[in-house]
């Protein structure tokens, strides 16, 4: 055998299904329930994120997606924005987001934290830059779009003719103002649909990701029989205009991807079930609002189950008003509950009922970890 | 009050809903009369404002508001999960300065009350609201959002007293504006349910740093009392306005913002924490704070945190609201079934299943003699 080495290591790729070439590589496998008013996050960490670099990009893959979900990349060390940009965002099918200079080294030391409100995480993925390639297929002249959207490029069905579905549409920029809005419309001047519609911009480019079949046709509608799409807006000078294209395949082996925990469907009763963690700083908060609560009556009762009491502080629990701070139930300071056992029994009565069925309340503390909540009829 | 809506009063009085279902007591006055601030307030809306007090404490009207501005949408969407429509669809002039009447390069008309006729002729109850857009600091936009941002207006509505300035002026012709689109709807016959200038108060009253989070509330209690009152004044009085019921939209502890039992004829409450038993604390709050108007919700929605109670939740803690009117959601289409950002098709269907929720074909029952 002329390469004794080279035989094993194929069969061993072949064994493994290991990538031999470049692969969008799956980091973090979901489903991770994102639910409403950025409750919930998921840390993907910094492991996953060894062989990433400048240029690479991340792609966020997403499903029961509401119309009003947004989206946040988190530095875990901080809670802040990874870039300004991703402070917020709104989800249209996948997003694909660009590692810089500037993210490079929290992904390398801290990972990211996904958060946001009412999506579903189903993985978020890595693609070389080196395996984003792009295709010019408009040059100019250079245009600029007036204030009062007057302005537009017509752009021919010939220049569309090799975009492919999950290709990209990066309309390129420069004198950009800010209040800069771009606009993508069909022969009729009519909006393809309301992501191109109007939608803000900034920086030196704007891509619009044909992921669905049904937005390759709508651009090939918009354009027919020579008359053109137009591409519009205001405040910005268009440059040139390209095909982006991913030409990694998908790595199927999902061995080193970070698995998202298994979720857990509450139980009729159950208000909080998980792992909230209350550290010794005092850091730990958990927020409960009104809405479990609705048909509570007098009497009835929280059952609070806590484990891993903390030698290094002194383990205790409070449950505060969601407004004031004060004691739930209304007694001024908060009155604290030494943890020596394993559940609170905490009666919702007089002052405390009142709070928890208007406002929800919240359970601060130190030293443990709270496992369950639960709702106990009288 | 004409001596029809005497008789239709008395009749509503006298007959019980059917098959009222059981709630908590309510504070509800055995007997308690409503009238019009406008003494020369004309047949239809004395009509219209009678039936509403007829059922008051009874019986709720449900309502929608347009998705944006001129069309009855969100209407459309009850109907299609429903098979009724709401009895109320509230239309909002905050497009104005696109209006192609006075705007050539506008997007709609208001001029055009086509949408608002036919709503009217099926039965439907008529109101308006007024996101009143100034220009934005950077010349360009158009905003109701106060401050020093670009994209913001620092409009001042404290300077209305000099009569002199551009604030005054802008005014003026904003609201005559918004008077000549009421006129239309009084020449033919529809009373308006008008809500203009709501929210004043922001959560100045909520936290220590809370803010007003429109132009209109941001110089204060006083600048916007004398804002409504000129308001008033300049529909009813100058142009001659009769058909409105004038609706102030409170924050629940802002008293010091009613412009005053002469100048308002009901009350309302936005409530986006919209969960049955702390409605029902803020519907006797507002019950004993305004104790000679009716109280209605006059806005309300899932929240950013919580998902609004069921109708018969609400109903059953004891609010008794004229009516509640929802949100649009902007990006909703039926293709997204039960996803709707504030009020859904299952939250329809049941508040269709009281007796008590009065739908458009209801209300144009009671409304018709």
């Amino acid at each position: 055998m002329r390469h004794p080495r080279l035989l094993p290591f194929l069969m061993l790729m072949l064994i493994l299904r290991l990538p031999v070439g470049a692969v969008e590589r799956t980091l973090l496998i979901g489903p991770k329930t994102i639910g409403p008013a950025w409750r919930d996050r998921i840390h993907v960490l910094p492991e996953q994120f060894a062989n990433c670099q400048a240029g690479d990009q991340l792609t966020l893959y997403t499903r029961d997606v509401m119309n009003w979900a947004q989206a946040a990349l988190q530095n875990p060390a901080n809670g802040q924005a990874l870039e300004p940009q991703y402070a917020y965002f709104s989800l249209k099918g996948p997003a694909r987001i660009t590692i810089t200079e500037t993210m490079l080294p929290v992904l390398h030391t801290q990972g990211l934290v996904l958060t946001g409100h009412d999506y579903v995480i189903s993985s978020l993925t890595h693609i070389p830059a080196t395996e984003i390639v792009e295709q010019p297929i408009w040059r100019g002249p250079a245009s600029r779009m007036a204030p009062d959207w007057s302005k537009s490029v017509e752009l021919t069905p010939r220049t569309f003719r090799n975009v492919r579905v999950g290709d990209g549409l990066r309309f390129y920029f420069r004198d950009v103002e800010p209040g800069a809005a771009f606009k993508l419309s069909n022969m009729m001047y009519a909006p393809l649909e309301k992501a191109v519609d109007g939608v803000g911009v900034s920086g030196d480019s704007f891509t619009y990701y044909i992921d669905t079949q049904a937005r390759l046709i709508a651009l090939s509608l918009a354009a027919q029989n020579g008359v053109s799409v137009r591409v519009g807006g205001k405040g910005y000078t268009l440059t040139r205009i390209a095909i982006v294209r991913c030409t990694a395949e998908q790595d199927t082996s999902l061995v080193h991807a970070q698995r998202a925990p298994r979720e857990y469907k509450l139980r009729p009763g159950e208000v909080f079930h998980g792992e909230k963690v209350y550290p010794c700083d005092w850091s730990g908060n958990l927020s409960l609002t009104a809405e479990p609560f609705q048909q509570c009556r007098e009497g009835d009762e929280l059952l609070i189950t806590y484990r891993h009491l903390s030698t290094e502080c002194t383990p205790q629990l409070s449950l505060r008003d969601s407004r004031s701070w004060a004691d739930l139930a209304g007694k001024g300071d908060a009155k604290w509950i030494q943890l020596d056992g394993q559940v609170i029994i905490y009666p919702l009565t007089g002052v405390a009922l009142d709070a928890v069925k208007t406002r929800g309340c919240i359970l601060s503390g130190v030293g443990c970890t709270v496992t369950r909540i639960v709702l106990r009829k009288k | 009050m004409s001596i029809l809506s005497i008789l239709l009063l008395l009749s509503a009085c006298a007959a019980s809903p059917q098959g009222e279902e059981p709630s908590a007591p309510t504070q509800q006055p055995a007997t308690k009369t409503y009238t019009l601030t406008d003494k020369q307030a004309n047949e239809e809306a004395h009509h219209l404002f009678d039936v509403l007090a007829s059922f008051y404490g009874k019986q709720i009207m449900s309502g929608v508001v347009a998705k944006v501005d001129w069309n009855i949408v969100e209407a459309e969407n009850v109907y299609q999960w429903t098979g009724q429509y709401p009895a109320l669809n509230v239309f909002d002039f905050n497009n104005m300065h696109a209006s192609k009447d006075v705007n050539p390069n506008g997007w709609l008309d208001y001029s055009d009350i086509s949408v608002v006729r036919q709503w009217h002729q099926n039965g439907g109850v008529v109101g308006c609201m007024w996101h009143w857009n100034m220009r934005a600091n950077n010349g360009t936009d158009m905003t109701c959002s106060p401050g020093d941002q670009a994209w913001e207006t620092k409009f001042d509505c404290s300077r209305l007293s000099d009569t002199n300035s551009q604030e005054y002026k802008q005014v003026c012709k904003d609201i005559d504006q918004v008077a000549s689109y009421l006129k239309l709807m009084q020449k033919e016959g529809i009373p308006v349910i008008w809500r203009p200038l709501h929210e004043a108060a922001g959560n100045i009253y909520e936290y220590t740093g809370g803010k007003a989070w429109f132009w209109w509330g941001a110089q204060g209690a006083e600048a916007y009392k004398a804002l409504w009152r000129f308001m008033y004044d300049r529909l009813v009085q100058h142009h001659g306005l009769h058909n409105l019921i004038w609706v102030w939209t409170s924050q629940v502890n802002d008293t010091a913002f009613y412009p005053g039992d002469d100048y308002v004829d009901i009350i309302g409450r936005d409530n986006y924490y919209a969960l049955q038993y702390p409605l029902h604390k803020e519907y006797e709050q507002l019950s004993r704070l305004y104790p000679t108007k009716m109280i209605t919700l006059a806005e309300c929605g899932n929240g950013d945190e919580v998902k609004m109670s069921l109708m018969g939740n609400i109903w059953q803690e004891g609010s008794r609201w004229l009516w509640f009117m929802t949100w649009y959601d902007y990006d909703y289409t039926l293709d997204a079934g039960e996803n709707h950002r504030y009020a859904s098709r299952s939250w329809w269907l049941e508040a269709f299943t009281h007796p008590y929720v009065l739908t458009r074909d209801k209300m144009k029952q009671l409304l018709t003699p």
